[in-house]
């Protein structure tokens, strides 16, 4: 049954890819594009949600082969709990910011490839959150980076340009180092499909062969590259001044999503491979890899919140403010991707996915409030909540959720990861997390009392009576409001959701359902019998067509309890 | 019915409360409906509220019936709760209350506590909310816009509120406790167009908010280490807790998470330092300020407090004696309300702003609250019984609300008709009796004179003080009872200057024509029943004051049941303030006898000239501080790093990779040996060593060389080396693809390099520093490929795609012996086997060409416009 849900998911790739395509011959003609568009991006959402439930309902990691050539030698696309919670995200994240976008581009970037970029775009992030092969992970990436630098010289404003300028070179460098590391990954591994190279590390780890000489520092290169892509500290230079400049559309889908991926990365690739746990493996006692690099992601969590959330608290632009929390609070996911337990991982994935929509959602509405003042300098701001008081309470919730106050989606993120950090020996990073929270809800609050309360300045630009703004941006008003939906559900529904998570993070953290998933039983049985014999232990012999007997997993958080009682 | 009830669930409970993950569920037909109209109690403000956003703006006297709907309907569910199921015992293992479940994996659920102190506070919020929306009807008069706005946002704190205090999980107290946050943010901030109530509102939100982080970790903290998540479990602790957890040890995860939780509560309850919020607060109109502070938020931190008792401070139970808490508790908390206790005392009296004056006082009350929570830790030896240092809080508690609502529901009124500068109420008496009169009483109040519940309040806190020569702490009671003396005299002297003022007695302040400060919502005044409302909701609060005091067995048949701490010593009851004088005086009473001295040295320092000016807080100060320090401190910190120059980022970029590389690899003496092993090896064909120098050097010669045609030129020769290398190693296909580029890039980079402005750098580093990074980089990264070709693993993949480029290999189990049909192995893992990553090239290849076209024709347009 599955076997037939199994090819559908290679149409988070196609149809974006088709409806790029067909928007190129009609720009300028924005209407068969939005059309196009908003089709596109509803019609992935819906399918991530139907194969994410199907999916958990039948406990089944869906896996395609390109070519129908197997892994690990050709490509393999798989779809598993991660994958779907991503993609559904990422294609509302995309959904709301483009019929905003109706709203606030103005037609210059219209014609300047608007749509079929944007497209093109979610291919990439699609594809990233798809692959199970490294190099076809690269590909991605400059799929999505080459999208990115056209979309941010959209319009060519001088500005654009010297911003735009920074985010290329020092991505440019982090491909380089990409390209590197997955050559020397192929020379120590023998491979690059990624379920492979976690089968072959947990096999070297369960022969007592040991890791490769040099894995810590092929780790060290992955990890630097992910961390460049995700502004990690000390590499997030490339962020603060990229989302000033572009049209606010592309800023709220890039801040919401931009970094995700990189962080994606590494969520995808470390629990599997770099920093696999050997919880498992009764003869090994720590993975030295595992060790190292956690603490090396661990220091880097603690500066990424604090330094980020203090560099927001010191702006002055509503902008620049919830561009560089960005970083503060890709901090907090960097935090849980240094605790590492399947717990950690869920609401490190949790966080990811709240922080796509309310980030997004801010963006939006600063666009908006950029409509209204002609500027969005705080002290050019002031009085927007009579002006607007529909935009108030949206931008209010999702600032608060941002914060993190329940019941509001940001809590339950951090809730978790910080609940591990005290369970995990890492308290002082649990502490940096509680003050950082305070630290945002400074920068949030400076954002409503100088926008939305205090008085109006005398001179709000003449066109921008509130009636024009308001009815000129209806539909910028209809995507916020889907997105703050979307983050309420996330607040108050975060079991169900947790629930995916949980599921996603417990595949993470033992691989052995996605490496039988992924992998045909020959291959398995090739590196490693006694595993093969392990996993295919009375099942049946076609597994494509066999759902498993049991659930493989355990539920991380009951798993949690019986570890501390 | 309910008493078999948790007789059952007693025994059921007994012995388990170790292992027990969840609360027991009580599946009774009732108990589940139960929590839904405990659900209906906690929303109904809220919705009430809301529903009020519907009406037309004109509406007022609906808009006021229905907002008011609310908290009565709360009320009275609350009420009707405590009549049919009494008061949840506190050893009993859960409630009558089920559980909805909500949030099962993050143990947030919707149960509920209704215990005493829980039920108590839900009555009073719900009662003194009625009154607070009869009030601001009177206050706000007929402006309708700030009606429209008021009730919904009161609604949802009132909700919150009552949420707090009826939670029965720890993380849904939590919830409603940043929601209490959220909407009084919204209600400090009423006047969102002056700057400075903005400011004040965000400072106070801004503190609470820090304290509520401290309130989650902490409950975050305890939950992981004893997986306790609700109060009723909390409460039922047990003994084994104490064996594993109670020693003041700083490894002891359960103290810090004390000290995290009491952060909470003291940031919330404007305990020192954290007071500077609560009097800045003032900035909202005074239906809030009466509301906010004498019932609800400020006393969310001291609910909390009590809350925690139990077992963080210490319980009696019965079979053991007092069971010790943590040993920090009785310092910390009496410590710290003591001290504010005095301190709110001393700011209050040297204020002129009635709502100053009382939010100071607020402030020592809150203070005291506290102290004697820290109290009820000692425990004392009385006839032979252990007696615990503790009784009554919620009269306590209670008392504290009923005179100051009133104070500032009298405050406002006042402020209303004439000012709230006590200097410039002198004889007002004559022009505003009722209101005047209400104020005089309520005053009496906070002076704690005889013939209200404040008296016999006062008195009870000063025995548990007094009491404190029993127990370990010996002499130093006195230290605290002088801290009480001198905050009962500033009360008992704010109390004589208020009413000789009102009045216009000798001792009253004078009426100052300079020092004029307005309320902010002068309107027309109206006349009769909606205007009444000004004074009147006061009037019936205060009558209570007198009720307990005049009548304490009335008094105790409201309250007695909602009491825990109720010790032998007053068995029955709390006598009647004549009583305990009669009976002060015939023992020979210190507790009474230090009243005696504060009531009369408050006397002398009312009608004393000293303390009559205005003084600032020194704490006002904190919070500005933590802003600099957080704006333009961190701002500094981070534009340290964030500098704006891309050479820094670069450089920055790579040291970071680089160190990390380095510190990861240098001690791993593997990494050299093999290494060092494939450079053995070296010699083995010239010409490539030959070819790498000529790479080298050329590379290195890069940072030394500044003029950009040469540098282009130096960095083609580079690329013409490495087309060299890919010959002699027989590598054609590659030496093709790289000797076109190469070609291509030098010729389009000279061209477009001429097109450019000359290259002035203002400032060039010294080159020494970039071969240096550069040379390091270029270490990594060869160093890691002789490791990585070192490596050689067993299943290379590569071997498959020579083996099955043209027809599929007999073995190729994988894919039926396909294979891909091409005698080029290159061309078929572009098309073929990787094909998809070729699809995903082409995309990248076709991108550029968008961005680029994208950029030509808007650059051109916008030169013809």
């Amino acid at each position: 049954m599955s076997g037939s849900i199994n090819n559908f998911i290679i149409l988070f790739c196609v149809i974006p890819l088709a409806a790029g395509l067909l928007s190129v011959p009609l720009v300028g003609r924005s209407f068969p594009s939005r059309v196009i568009g908003t089709l596109s991006f509803a019609s992935t959402f819906l399918l991530a949600v139907y194969l994410l439930i199907q999916g958990y309902a039948d406990n089944t990691i869906y896996v395609s082969y390109m070519g129908s050539w197997t892994a690990p030698f050709g490509i393999s696309v798989v779809f598993d709990n991660l994958s779907g919670l991503l993609l559904a995200t990422a294609s509302a994240v995309a959904l709301g910011s483009y019929i905003h976008s109706y709203s606030t581009n103005a037609s210059h970037i219209e014609r300047g490839y608007f749509h079929p970029l944007i497209q093109l775009l979610m291919f990439g992030v699609n594809l990233s959150f798809l692959t199970g092969d490294i190099f076809n992970l690269f590909v991605s990436f400059e799929i999505m980076l080459m999208a990115s630098y056209a979309l941010l010289t959209i319009g060519a404003s001088k500005k654009q340009m010297s911003q735009a300028y920074k985010y290329v070179m020092l991505n440019l460098l982090a491909s380089t180092i990409f390209v590197i590391a997955a050559g020397m990954a192929y020379g120590m591994l023998g491979t690059l499909n990624m379920a492979d190279m976690a089968l072959i590390v947990k096999t070297k780890l369960a022969s007592g062969e040991g890791l490769p000489v040099g894995f810590t520092a092929l780790a060290v290169m992955f990890l630097l590259v992910f961390a460049l892509k995700g502004a990690f500290f000390p590499l997030w230079f490339w962020l603060p001044d990229t989302y000033y400049t572009c049209p606010i559309s592309i800023a709220g889908l890039f801040g919401g999503m931009l970094t995700k991926v990189g962080v994606y990365a590494v969520v995808r690739t470390f629990p599997l491979i770099f920093t696999q746990s050997v919880a498992d493996i009764a003869s090994v006692d720590v993975n030295p890899t595992r060790t190292t690099i956690l603490w090396i992601i661990a220091v880097a969590a603690a500066f990424t919140m604090f330094l980020g959330v203090l560099g927001a608290v010191s702006q002055h632009e509503v902008r620049r403010i919830l561009s560089i929390h960005v970083i503060s609070q890709v901090g907090y996911m960097v935090f849980g991707l240094a605790i590492m337990t399947g717990w950690a991982l869920a609401g490190c994935i949790f966080y990811m996915i709240q922080h796509m929509v309310v980030k997004c959602s801010l963006f939006l509405c600063c666009g908006i409030m950029e409509k209204h003042a002609g500027s969005d300098d705080l002290d050019k701001l002031g009085g927007l909540l009579k002006r607007d008081t529909l935009l108030g309470v949206l931008f209010f919730v999702a600032a608060m959720s941002l914060v993190g106050l329940p019941p509001l989606s940001g809590f339950f993120g951090k809730m978790v990861i910080i609940q591990e950090g005290w369970n995990n020996g890492l308290w002082w990073l649990s502490i940096i997390g509680l003050a950082t929270g305070a630290l945002t809800l400074l920068s949030m609050l400076k954002i409503w009392s100088y926008g939305y309360w205090n008085p109006e300045p005398k001179k709000y630009p003449q066109a921008a009576k509130p009636e024009n703004v308001k009815s000129s941006s209806r539909s910028g008003y209809i995507g916020i409001a889907m997105l703050v939906v979307l983050a309420l559900f996330l607040g108050f529904g975060a079991n169900p959701v947790y629930k995916f998570a949980d599921r996603a993070g417990e595949q993470l953290v033992s691989p052995d359902a996605y490496i039988m998933a992924v992998l045909p039983k020959e291959r398995i049985k090739l590196v490693n019998p006694e595993l093969a014999a392990k996993l295919y232990d009375g099942i049946g012999h076609d597994r494509m067509s066999e759902p498993l007997d049991e659930e493989p997993m355990i539920i991380s958080a009951s798993y949690n309890k019986e570890v501390h009682p | 019915m309910i008493s078999t009830l948790f007789l059952t669930l007693i025994g059921a409970d007994n012995g388990q409360h170790a292992s027990v993950a969840g609360p027991a569920l009580v599946e009774g037909a009732g108990s589940s409906s139960r929590t839904l109209l405990l659900l209906l109690a906690i929303f109904a403000p809220l919705v009430t509220g809301l529903i009020t956003l519907f009406y037309p703006r004109k509406g007022i006297t609906l808009r006021v019936l229905t907002a008011l709907a609310g908290p009565v309907i709360a009320f009275l569910l609350l009420l009707n709760h405590f009549n049919v199921n009494g008061v949840q015992p506190l050893d009993a293992g859960s409630g009558p209350v089920a559980e909805i479940s909500w949030m099962p994996l993050l143990h947030l659920n919707l149960a509920f506590l209704t215990d005493g102190l829980g039920l108590f506070f839900a009555l009073l919020v719900s009662g003194v909310g009625a009154l607070i929306v009869l009030y601001a009807r009177g206050y706000f008069g007929k402006n309708e816009d700030d009606l429209y706005r008021f009730y919904p946002t009161l609604g949802f704190f009132t909700t919150a509120m009552i949420g707090v205090v009826l939670s029965d999980y720890m993380l849904l107290t939590l919830l409603f406790w940043e929601l209490t946050s959220i909407s009084s943010f919204l209600l400090i901030g009423w006047d969102r167009y002056d700057k400075h109530a903005v400011k004040l509102a965000m400072q106070a939100f801004v503190t609470t908010g820090m304290g509520g982080m401290g309130l989650f970790g902490g409950i975050l903290l305890f939950g992981m280490t004893t997986n306790v998540w609700t109060w009723s479990e909390f409460i039922n602790f047990g003994t084994w807790w104490q064996a594993e957890y109670a020693s003041l040890a700083f490894n002891n995860p359960v103290f810090w998470a004390f000290l995290l939780m009491f952060f909470g509560a003291a940031t919330k309850s404007a305990q020192f330092p954290w007071q500077y919020w609560l009097p800045g607060a003032m900035a909202a109109p005074t239906p809030v300020s009466a509301f906010l502070h004498s019932a609800t938020m400020v006393k969310a931190g001291v609910f909390l407090t009590g809350r925690l008792l139990p077992v963080f401070g210490g319980a009696m139970v019965a079979a053991d004696g007092l069971r010790a808490g943590l040993e920090i508790w009785p310092w910390l908390v009496t410590i710290i309300g003591g001290f504010t206790m005095v301190l709110g005392a001393l700011i209050s009296i040297n204020q002129h702003d009635l709502k100053r004056i009382f939010a100071y006082t607020t402030v020592s009350q809150l203070g005291l609250l506290m102290c004697m929570y820290g109290l009820g830790s000692f425990a004392y030896e009385h006839n032979g019984h252990l007696l615990q240092n503790i009784d009554f809080d919620i009269t306590q508690i209670a008392n504290h609300a009923f005179y100051k609502a009133p104070l500032f529901i009298l405050a406002g009124a006042l402020g209303h008709v004439l000012s709230r500068n006590i200097t410039e109420l002198n004889g007002a008496i004559k022009k505003h009796p009722a209101m005047c009169i209400t104020i005089i009483l309520a005053g009496y109040g906070l002076a704690a004179g005889p013939g209200t519940i404040s008296f016999q309040a006062k008195e009870l806190f000063l025995y548990a003080i007094y009491h404190l020569k029993y127990t370990a702490v010996g002499n130093w009671w006195m230290l605290l009872m002088a801290a009480a003396i001198v905050t009962a005299t500033c009360n008992v002297a704010i109390f004589i200057r208020l009413t000789t003022t009102l009045i216009g007695l000798p001792g009253g302040f004078k009426a100052d024509p300079n020092a004029i400060e307005a309320d902010h919502h002068h309107h027309e005044h109206e006349h009769g029943f909606w205007a009444s409302m000004i004074w009147v909701p006061g009037a019936i609060l205060v009558s209570f004051q007198y009720i307990g005091g005049f009548v304490p067995s009335l008094w105790m048949r409201v309250f007695g049941d909602l009491e825990v701490y109720n010790n032998n010593y007053f068995a029955e009851g709390i006598p009647t303030f004549w009583g305990a004088i009669i009976h002060g005086i015939h023992e020979f009473s210190v507790p009474l006898m230090c009243s005696g001295i504060a009531i009369v040295c408050g006397i002398v320092l009312g009608f004393s000239p000293i303390f009559r000016g205005t003084i600032k807080d020194v704490c006002d100060k904190i919070y500005p501080g933590i802003y600099w320090l957080a704006v333009t401190g961190g701002g500094k910190a981070f534009r340290l790093i964030q500098t704006g120059n891309m050479r820094h980022y670069t450089v920055m970029v790579l040291i970071a990779f680089l160190s990390v590389f380095y510190f990861v690899s240098l001690g791993d003496s593997k990494m050299f040996d093999l290494a060092v092993s494939q450079l053995g090896s070296f010699n083995e064909f010239w010409p490539g060593v030959f070819l790498g120098v000529i790479i080298c050097t050329t590379a290195l010669s890069l940072p030394l060389v500044s003029h950009r045609i040469i540098r282009i030129l130096l960095l083609g020769s580079c690329g013409f080396t490495v087309v060299a290398m890919y010959l002699v190693y027989q590598a054609p296909d590659l030496a093709l693809t790289q000797l076109t580029f190469e070609i291509i890039s030098v010729v389009l980079f000279v061209l477009v390099i001429r097109l450019l402005p000359r290259d002035v750098p203002k400032y060039r580093p010294n080159p020494i520093w970039r071969i240096a990074l550069g040379t390091m980089a270029g270490l990594a990264f060869g160093w890691m490929t002789l490791v990585a070709v070192g490596a050689d693993p067993a299943n290379k993949l590569g071997m498959w795609f020579t083996m099955n480029s043209y027809e599929g290999f007999v073995r190729d189990v994988y894919n039926a012996g396909r294979g891909g049909g091409g005698k080029n192995i290159v061309n078929v893992i572009l098309v073929d086997f990787r094909g998809f990553d070729t699809l995903g090239e082409i995309t990248v290849l076709s991108l550029a060409a968008l961005g680029v076209w994208s950029l030509l024709p808007s650059r051109r347009s916008r030169k013809t416009s």
